[in-house]
């Protein structure tokens, strides 16, 4: 695969020091091509949301290299991780993870303030967001006053506000019911149409099934062959 | 956004722990704003008492403690220790012109005043005194009195009015136009008749002196402790005692202040410690969607600057007022003798407000470095891991 818009290298991760250490990830060497859908699937505890973190740059690996773009991010300070995080990277997690005190909006400017996006702008930029995502109304609602999928799409909209290539997700539908977790599903295919590059954990098959590449990880590696992608969609 | 608004939103989100931390430091920078206010008013007042007393030197007994010497300045009644002979002597010295005061207390309705006694003519001399009303004394032992001007309002006394003293009446025969200094505030009779009607003898309380040449005062000094065994103090060094003194009651209160302001700067720090670990997600996903451990840092720090600023703010109002609430009464209670002819008015110093406030916020922001500092620390998956 030429065009990988992520790449891993042999990628270890060991948590603990001393005599308890849990070896997380055993090797995994894999590549995603730019503009494509992917998903990590596999059993829980085995390694799929400690790859996740480290794709996108989130956490270090104990050794091996991620490259992002061609870059190797594993090697990269805190700060250099901060700001691919800001420009090539939007996170979605399964928790929402939105900013409790603030609006739908403050929340996607949130984003867009460590883009330094100018605040003008930031305002702009989160009402066209909230459009994509059908939340136009909700621009002043706190998380609190919106239903889990809504959140959910916040939080999506929030992943786009500084516009990055990829677009990791964990778990995002992991947290909703049938009704908003198609909703949000048709968002985020609505997403990958626009040519973003899509990684999802997910425990959910059928969305493993319409994804163009699947990865497996159990006991902390890529099953089958490691260059290759399992390919479950008909 | 910017993170001004983020820290602000996130200061208001839980009130009462804000307000609490926020009473913490601006408790005690009111505190310490009241009392510098309230010292650097009274360093005022000293200085202008000690210009008004108009003196070179002061002369009193060998015995006489820095505290008795204040009471010069502050206008307190001292006890009667010098020998009427001193003054003579003093006076006989060349280039040297004094004035002997002999303090006593006396009542007018029930409210303490003092009662001077004077050489009548050469204390009005001395200290350029202006008649208001009445005809001031014609001689040196007449059995009368004079007010000073803040006597004659305060207790709306007239001439003809009789004043008891010792039992003895004493009609009203002049009031002295206002000086702004401590003369306004006591009552006068000719030396002779305080000591009489004291039955003090031949004492009188100190000496004050002026000489004709201030710039040769250390010879002016030694010819007066070759004539007579007493203490003389230039009013520079009077002045500059009395400060000593009241700096190291000043410093003293600050102290007690600034330990007041070193528990607000902890409770800062311990607010700011809770806060990180109730908002570990909320920094974990500040990391995720791209804020650098520096933008933490700034986060953190700006929000214990602005209890600082805030807590600086209202300390510095609540102190002024404080100080302007608590001047008359410190003035009037008996444990501070120090304050007390100096009447302290506080006054709103320019300087004091801008130190109060850089100080609250240095305060803390020194106490909200380590916090700051361990946010800044977390990294996004363990802060985005805590539940």
């Amino acid at each position: 695969m030429t065009n990988a818009i992520i790449k891993t290298e042999n990628l270890e991760k060991i948590y603990g020091k001393s005599t308890i250490k849990t070896h997380a990830l055993k090797g995994v060497d894999m590549e995603i091509p730019k503009g494509s859908f992917s998903c990590i699937i596999g059993p829980s505890g085995h390694g799929k949301s400690t790859l996740m973190h480290l794709l996108g740059g989130l956490d270090k690996p104990t050794s091996g290299s991620v490259f992002v773009d061609g870059m190797d991010i594993s090697k990269l300070s805190d700060n250099k991780l901060s700001e691919i995080r800001t420009q090539k990277i939007g996170f979605v997690f399964q928790f929402f993870n939105l900013l409790q005190n603030l609006t739908a909006s403050e929340n996607i400017q949130t984003a867009m303030m460590f883009g330094k996006i100018s605040p003008k702008a930031q305002k702009k930029k989160a009402a066209k967001l909230l459009e994509l995502v059908n939340l136009s109304d909700k621009a002043n609602a706190k998380p609190s006053e919106l239903s889990g999928g809504q959140q959910q799409r916040v939080s999506i909209a929030r992943a786009l506000a500084n516009d990055p290539d990829i677009l990791l997700m964990d778990e995002p539908t992991g947290n909703l019911d049938s009704e908003s977790e198609a909703e949000v599903l048709k968002h985020i295919f609505e997403i990958h149409k626009t040519g973003k590059t899509i990684v999802i954990v997910t425990h959910n098959q059928e969305l493993a099934r319409k994804s163009e590449f699947v990865f497996e990880i159990r006991d902390g590696k890529i099953s089958d062959s490691p260059f290759k992608a399992i390919q479950l969609g008909s | 956004m910017n993170i001004f608004n983020l820290v602000s939103k996130n200061l208001l989100r839980r009130k009462g722990r804000f307000v609490f931390t926020l009473l913490g430091i601006t408790i005690g920078m009111a505190a310490f704003v009241a009392l510098l206010s309230l010292g650097s008013s009274m360093q005022r007042e000293l200085r202008a008492q000690a210009g008004m007393l108009d003196a070179n030197l002061v002369i009193t007994p060998t015995n006489w403690c820095a505290f008795d010497q204040i009471s010069i300045l502050t206008g307190e009644a001292l006890p009667e220790s010098l020998h009427y002979d001193v003054m003579e002597r003093i006076s006989s010295i060349y280039g040297i012109t004094a004035v002997p005061y002999l303090t006593q207390r006396t009542a007018i309705q029930n409210l303490p005043v003092m009662v001077t006694g004077i050489y009548p003519n050469e204390m009005k001399d001395f200290r350029r005194w202006e008649i208001a009303q009445g005809v001031y004394f014609a001689a040196d032992n007449e059995r009368a009195v004079v007010l000073g001007s803040s006597i004659a309002n305060n207790f709306d006394l007239n001439l003809g009015d009789v004043l008891t003293i010792r039992g003895e009446p004493f009609p009203v025969i002049a009031v002295l136009s206002p000086t702004g200094s401590n003369d306004d505030t006591s009552v006068y009779l000719p030396l002779t008749v305080v000591q009489e009607i004291y039955e003090i003898g031949p004492y009188i309380s100190f000496i004050v002196a002026r000489v004709s040449d201030i710039t040769n005062m250390d010879s002016y000094i030694a010819a007066i402790v070759d004539v007579v065994n007493v203490s003389v103090t230039s009013d520079e060094q009077l002045l500059s005692t009395v400060l000593t003194m009241l700096g190291s009651v000043n410093a003293t209160l600050q102290l007690i202040a600034g330990v007041a302001l070193i528990s607000a700067a902890f409770g800062i720090a311990n607010t700011m410690m809770a806060a990180i670990y109730e908002r570990r997600r909320e920094i974990g996903i500040l990391r995720a969607i791209g804020g650098k451990s520096s933008a933490i840092f700034k986060i953190f720090l700006l929000e214990s600057g602005l209890y600082g600023l805030l807590g600086g703010i209202i300390g510095v109002v609540v102190g002024f007022v404080a100080s302007i609430v608590a001047a008359p009464i410190i003035a009037q209670s008996g444990i501070s003798v120090l304050m007390k002819g100096a009447t302290p008015t506080a006054s709103f110093d320019v300087s004091i407000v801008i130190t109060a406030i850089l100080f609250s916020i240095v305060i803390s922001v020194v106490s909200g470095l380590y916090p700051a500092l361990k946010a800044a620390k977390l990294t996004p998956v363990e802060a985005i891991s805590y539940d």
